[in-house]
C-alpha cells in the first residue's frame, strides 16, 4: 500500500515577523471563506484505491488562529480520505494563541503533535525578530497542550538571530528541556529578500552574529541537546527517541505528498508542483472549479536521483547506495569517486553497510558536500 | 610614362587614433561618388565590429575612386593603415604601396606620439607627405598651433594645408586636389615582367586567401601561373580586380594598380605581407625589398573556463587565424587550467583584440594567463633557449644569466605629467634617453623600458596618470642582460603553474606579496585550510592563509523548500563546476585574472 503525506496550509498571521517570507496574510476576515474551499480542495482530491495517508500536517502561516468550527470542518474534509489509524497529525501553532479550548478541540479531532514556535526565551531576540508572543505564553502554551492530553510536541529555535549570544541559546535549549518537549526544530536565520529583516540589515539597524560565534552557538544547541537525550537526525532537527516527525522525514526519504491550500507545495505521481500563491486568485478558481495547480515539473531520473543526495544527505540515516543502484540504476560510488574519497580524507561524511552519511562536522558544510555530490 | 599611370595616385592617410582618419576616407569615398550616401555607412573601411567599437583600424581595405579635374579622369587608390604600433610591419608595408600619404593631425589635439611615428614610417618610405588639418568645426580647434607644430615636429610645410572637417565634409575637394597636384603618379614599366607587393590579405570562404597588391611592374591576368618569391610556392590566377569597395572583379591589374589577386590559395599564412609576386615563367630579376617574417612579442596562455569547450576554442583560434597569418597558437596543458593554446601576439592591442574577438563573435568564457615576452635564457651549459613561457623556464642552477626584450618607449605628454610618467617609467625599469620640451604644450619623453613591464599594464597607467594625455609609440630596440626570476605561487603546498611569472628579482617580494593578499580575496573558503604562498625557487616570499569554512547555511527544507532548495544547490553546482582544481583546492577562474592587475 502506498502511503502518502498531506500538508494543509493555513496563511493567515496576527502579524507577520520580521524574517518570514511565505505566503501569509493578516486579513483575518478571509478565513472563513477560504476554509470551505480548502475543504472544498481536499474533498476534490481523488486518491488511487490503494494508497493511505499516514502523516497530515498543518502548518502555516499560523494555524492556531483557527476556531474549532474551521478545525471541525477540514477535519470533515479529511475524513473523506483513507486515513490510517496511526497517522501522524501535527498542527503548527504560535503560543500566544493558543487556548485550553482549542487544544482540546485539536486532541479531539486526532491531532497528536503540535508544533510551537518559541524562537528564542530572550525577550530581546524575539523583538529582532518581530515575534508577537513571550516565554510565559509559550509555557503556558505547553501546559495546554499537555493538558489536553497531546505529548508530543516539538518547539522551533532559531539561531544567528541579531543581537543573540550564545548564552541566550543556552537559555532557550534549557528552557526547551524543562518544558518536556520531544522534538527541536533548530535553525539558523535564513535573510530572505523583501523582509523587514533584509532591509534592515542592509541598513545596518542589525547584524548578523560571526560566523564563528553561530558555529558555537549550533555547537552548544548541538551538546546540550545530546545531554538531555534529543538526537540530530536531521540538520535542524532533533528529537527523543521514536518521536522524529514522521511527516518531514517522508519529505526527506522521497516519499510522496499532497498539498491542499495556498501556495501548497506537492509531490505526487512523480510531479512536483505548487498551488497558486494569491489566496483572491486560489478562492476563485477553487470556486469556479478550476485548477490551482502551477509550476507543475514531471521529475526525470536525474532529478529524483539529485532529490535522494540532496534530502537523504540531510539526514543520519544518509544515502543507501545499494538501494540508488536499484531505483535509479546509478552507481554514486562509482561517478563521484573523487569527490567522496576527499570529504571521507576530511571526515566530513562516512560510509558504512552502504550507507552514505554526513559526519557531525559534515552536517555544518552539507550544502557545499552536497553540491560535489549532484 | 604610360598616359595612364600619369592618372593614378596611390596614397594612405595616417593619423594618431582619433584624428579622423577613417571619417577623412568615409568623406573622399562619397565626395567622389564611389559610393552613394545611401550605401555609406559610417566608417566604412573599419568593417569589423570590434575596430568600429575602439574607433581604430585593423585591417586594410583599399578602395579604388574616381575623381574628374580638369577633364581628365584621375584613379585615386586609398589604402587604409592600421594605426597601432603593434602592426608596424603592416603600415609600412601599405605605405610601401603608396607614393603619398595624408597625414591628418586633430586640430584640437596637434602632434600625438602615432602622429610623428607614422610621419617617420612614411618618409622613410620616401612618401609625399600631404598635412591635412581635421576637425575645424569643434571650437576648441587651433589651427594655428596645429600647423606650427607639424612645421617645427615633423619639418615638413604646413602653411597652405587643407584645414577640414572630415565630420561635416568641409573643404574635402581642397584634400581631393592636393591628391592630385602633390602626390606623384607611380613610376614602374607595363611591359617588364611582373612584380607586386601583397600589402595585405583576407580570407574568402569561397575564394580561399585573397591577396591584395600593389603592382610595381607588368601586369597580371586570369590563368598566369605566378610565383611568391618568399616561398617560392607558385599558383594559377582565377580572378583579378580592384576594390570598389567592394571587390569588383577585372579583365588584369597593370603596373602601377591596386586591386586583389585570387589563385586557390588554401591559407593565409602562405600570402605573407611583403612579399613579391612574379609571373613562373617570366621571372623579376628581385624582389622587393623590406620583406620580413613577422614574429610574435607577446605571448599568453588562453583557455576555456569551461574545460570541455577546449574544442571551440581550437576551432574559434582556427578560423581567427585564417585571416590573421601573425596570430601564432601552440596546444598547452596547464595542470591548473587544463587544455589551452599558447598564443603569440604582434602585441597588446593585438593580444586583446584576438580575446575579444574570442569571447565576442565566438561566445567563449576564457582564463587568460599574464602576459609573457620571449626571454633568451644562457645557460651553464654554454646554450642559449628562448623562453615566452614561465613553464618552460630551466631551473635556477642550470640559468648561468638571462636577457630580456627593450623597447624604446617614446611618450608624448603635456608638461604637467612629466612627473608623474617620470615616476612611471623609474617604476617600470625605465632608463630615460632623452627629453625634449618640443613646444610650451608638449614634451617627448624617451625611455628604454623592458619590454615585460609594458605588457602589463603600462598603458592604462599612463593613461590615468596622464588624464589621458599622454601619448606612447614603442619600438622593440633589442635585449639587455636582467636580473629575472620566476615567481611561483603554491597553494596548499602545490604550485598552481598557471600563476607563475617572471619578474625582476627586485620586484618579485612586492608582487609576491600582493598577488598572496589578492588571492586571499578571491579564492572562497574551502572545507580545510588552504596556505598561499609565493616562492622563488625553494625560497618563500610572502604568505597568507585561507580559513577553513566552518559552516554554510543551515535552513530548514521541508515540503515546499524542495524546489527552491535544488535550485540552490544546483546553482553551487555550477559555480564549482567553473572552478580550477589544484590539488584539492578550488580556485575560481577570476583568480587567474587578478594577476593580471597586480604590480
Amino acid at each position: 500500500m502506498k502511503k502518502i503525506g498531506i500538508y494543509i496550509h493555513i496563511p493567515f498571521c496576527r502579524q507577520k515577523c520580521k524574517y518570514c517570507a511565505f505566503v501569509s496574510f493578516c486579513d483575518l476576515e478571509k478565513i472563513d471563506k477560504y476554509i470551505d474551499c480548502l475543504c472544498k480542495e481536499i474533498i476534490g482530491f481523488r486518491a488511487s484505491e490503494d494508497c493511505c495517508v499516514d502523516t497530515i500536517y498543518i502548518g502555516g502561516g499560523t494555524p492556531s488562529l483557527l476556531k474549532q468550527k474551521h478545525i471541525e470542518k477540514i477535519f470533515d474534509a479529511l475524513h473523506t480520505l483513507p486515513i490510517a489509524n496511526d497517522c501522524e497529525i501535527s498542527i503548527e501553532s504560535n503560543p500566544n494563541s493558543v487556548t485550553q479550548e482549542i487544544a482540546n478541540c485539536w486532541a479531539k479531532n486526532g491531532i497528536n503533535r503540535v508544533s510551537i514556535g518559541l524562537q528564542s526565551a530572550s525577550k530581546k531576540v524575539l523583538k529582532t525578530l518581530g515575534r508577537i508572543h513571550s516565554v510565559q505564553e509559550f509555557e503556558r502554551a505547553v501546559k495546554y497542550v499537555h493538558n489536553a492530553g497531546i505529548h508530543n510536541i516539538n518547539a522551533d529555535m532559531m539561531i544567528g538571530v541579531p543581537h543573540q549570544s550564545v548564552r541566550d541559546v543556552r537559555k532557550t535549549v534549557k528552557l526547551l528541556n524543562n518544558q518536556n518537549v520531544t522534538h527541536i526544530s533548530a535553525y539558523s536565520l535564513i535573510v530572505e529578500e523583501n523582509t523587514p529583516m533584509k532591509s534592515m540589515l542592509d541598513e545596518k539597524i542589525y547584524k548578523l552574529p560571526k560566523e564563528n560565534t553561530v558555529v558555537k552557538m549550533y555547537d552548544k544547541t548541538c551538546k546540550m541537546l545530546e545531554r538531555f537525550g534529543f538526537e540530530r537526525y536531521e540538520i535542524s532537527n532533533f528529537a527523543k527517541v521514536g518521536y522524529e516527525c514522521k511527516h518531514n522525514l517522508h519529505c526527506w526519504q522521497c516519499h510522496e505528498y499532497v498539498g491542499f491550500g495556498v501556495a501548497a507545495h506537492s509531490y505526487f505521481e512523480n510531479e512536483r508542483y505548487s498551488n497558486v500563491e494569491d489566496i483572491d486568485k486560489y478562492i476563485s478558481l477553487i470556486t469556479k472549479n478550476e485548477s490551482v495547480k502551477e509550476n507543475i515539473v514531471k521529475l526525470t531520473n536525474a532529478d529524483k536521483i539529485e532529490e535522494y543526495i540532496m534530502l537523504g544527505m540531510r539526514t543520519k540515516y544518509g544515502i543507501d547506495l545499494v538501494e540508488m543502484k536499484k531505483r535509479f540504476d546509478y552507481d554514486l560510488l562509482k561517478d563521484k569517486n573523487e569527490q567522496i574519497k576527499k570529504y571521507q580524507a576530511l571526515k566530513l561524511i562516512d560510509i558504512k553497510d552502504n550507507i552514505l552519511s554526513c559526519t557531525s562536522q559534515g552536517f555544518y558544510v552539507s550544502n557545499s558536500i552536497i553540491a560535489d555530490l549532484i | 610614362m604610360s598616359l595612364r599611370m600619369s592618372t593614378i595616385r596611390n596614397f594612405c592617410i595616417v593619423a594618431h587614433i582619433d584624428h579622423g582618419k577613417s571619417t577623412l576616407a568615409d568623406r573622399l569615398i562619397e565626395y567622389t561618388g564611389t559610393l552613394q550616401k545611401r550605401e555609406m555607412e559610417d566608417q566604412l573601411l573599419d568593417s569589423m565590429e570590434l575596430e568600429r567599437e575602439r574607433g581604430i583600424t585593423i585591417k586594410l581595405t583599399p578602395t579604388t575612386m574616381k575623381y574628374t579635374q580638369n577633364g581628365v579622369q584621375y584613379t585615386l587608390n586609398l589604402i587604409d593603415t592600421p594605426g597601432h604600433v603593434d602592426f608596424t610591419y603592416e603600415v609600412s608595408r601599405s605605405l610601401a604601396a603608396c607614393e603619398g600619404a595624408i597625414l591628418i593631425v586633430d586640430a584640437t589635439q596637434g602632434v600625438e606620439a602615432q602622429t610623428l611615428a607614422n610621419a617617420y614610417l612614411a618618409t622613410d618610405n620616401n612618401l609625399e607627405i600631404v598635412p591635412v588639418i581635421n576637425k575645424i568645426d569643434l571650437p576648441s580647434a587651433d589651427i594655428e598651433t596645429a600647423k606650427k607644430e607639424i612645421e617645427d615636429l615633423i619639418g615638413i610645410p604646413a602653411d597652405n594645408a587643407p584645414c577640414v572637417s572630415a565630420k561635416d565634409g568641409t573643404n574635402i575637394e581642397q584634400v581631393l586636389e592636393r591628391i592630385i597636384s602633390d602626390i606623384p603618379s607611380p613610376k614602374g614599366d607595363e611591359n617588364a615582367p611582373l612584380k607586386a607587393l601583397i600589402f595585405d590579405s583576407y580570407y574568402d570562404n569561397f575564394k580561399g586567401a585573397v591577396c591584395l597588391v600593389r603592382l610595381v611592374d607588368g601586369e597580371v591576368k586570369v590563368n598566369d601561373k605566378i610565383k611568391f618569391m618568399s616561398t617560392g610556392k607558385e599558383y594559377d590566377v582565377t580572378e583579378v580586380g580592384i576594390f570598389t569597395p567592394k571587390p569588383k572583379s577585372t579583365e588584369k591589374l597593370l603596373a602601377g594598380d591596386v586591386g586583389y589577386i585570387c589563385a586557390s590559395i588554401k591559407n593565409v599564412s602562405e600570402t605573407k605581407v611583403g612579399d613579391t609576386i612574379t609571373l613562373a615563367n617570366n621571372m623579376c630579376d628581385s624582389a622587393l625589398p623590406g620583406y620580413k617574417e613577422v614574429k610574435p612579442v607577446v605571448f599568453s596562455g588562453i583557455f576555456c573556463v569551461d574545460g570541455s569547450k577546449y574544442n571551440d576554442l581550437k576551432d574559434a583560434l582556427e578560423k581567427l587565424k585564417l585571416n590573421d597569418a601573425s596570430l601564432e597558437y601552440t596546444p598547452e596543458v596547464s595542470q591548473a587550467l587544463g587544455f589551452g593554446f599558447r598564443c603569440g601576439f604582434l602585441g597588446l592591442l593585438h593580444m586583446d583584440i584576438i580575446q575579444e574577438r574570442l569571447e565576442r563573435e565566438f561566445d567563449l568564457d576564457l582564463i587568460t594567463t599574464a602576459p609573457s615576452v620571449n626571454y633568451r635564457i644562457y645557460k651553464t651549459d654554454g646554450t642559449m633557449v628562448e623562453v615566452s613561457n614561465p613553464a618552460d623556464m630551466p631551473s635556477p642552477q642550470e640559468i648561468s644569466y638571462m636577457e630580456e626584450p627593450v623597447v624604446k618607449a617614446s611618450i608624448f605628454t603635456p608638461p604637467a605629467y612629466i612627473g608623474e610618467l617620470m615616476k612611471l617609467c623609474q617604476e617600470k625599469r625605465g632608463e630615460q634617453l632623452d627629453m625634449q620640451y618640443l613646444d610650451a604644450n608638449r614634451v617627448q619623453l624617451v625611455y628604454k623600458i623592458p619590454l615585460n613591464e609594458i605588457v602589463y599594464d603600462f598603458f592604462d597607467k599612463l593613461k590615468s596618470c596622464s588624464k589621458g594625455y599622454a601619448s606612447l609609440d614603442y619600438d622593440i630596440v633589442g635585449y639587455a642582460q636582467s636580473d629575472l626570476v620566476k615567481l611561483d605561487i603554491l597553494l596548499n603546498g602545490e604550485i598552481c603553474d598557471a600563476l607563475s611569472v617572471i619578474v625582476h628579482k627586485d620586484k618579485a617580494y612586492q608582487k609576491g606579496r600582493n598577488l598572496a593578499q589578492k588571492l586571499k580575496e578571491v579564492i572562497p573558503r574551502q572545507l580545510f585550510e588552504v596556505p598561499i604562498q609565493a616562492a622563488i625557487g625553494n625560497k618563500v616570499i610572502a604568505r597568507e592563509t585561507i580559513k577553513a569554512l566552518r559552516k554554510d547555511v543551515l535552513a530548514k527544507c521541508y515540503g515546499g523548500d524542495i524546489t527552491r532548495k535544488k535550485k540552490l544547490l544546483e546553482k553551487q553546482k555550477r559555480g564549482k563546476k567553473r572552478m580550477r582544481q589544484v590539488g584539492s583546492v578550488e580556485i575560481p577562474s577570476e583568480a587567474f585574472m587578478t594577476i593580471l592587475k597586480i604590480d
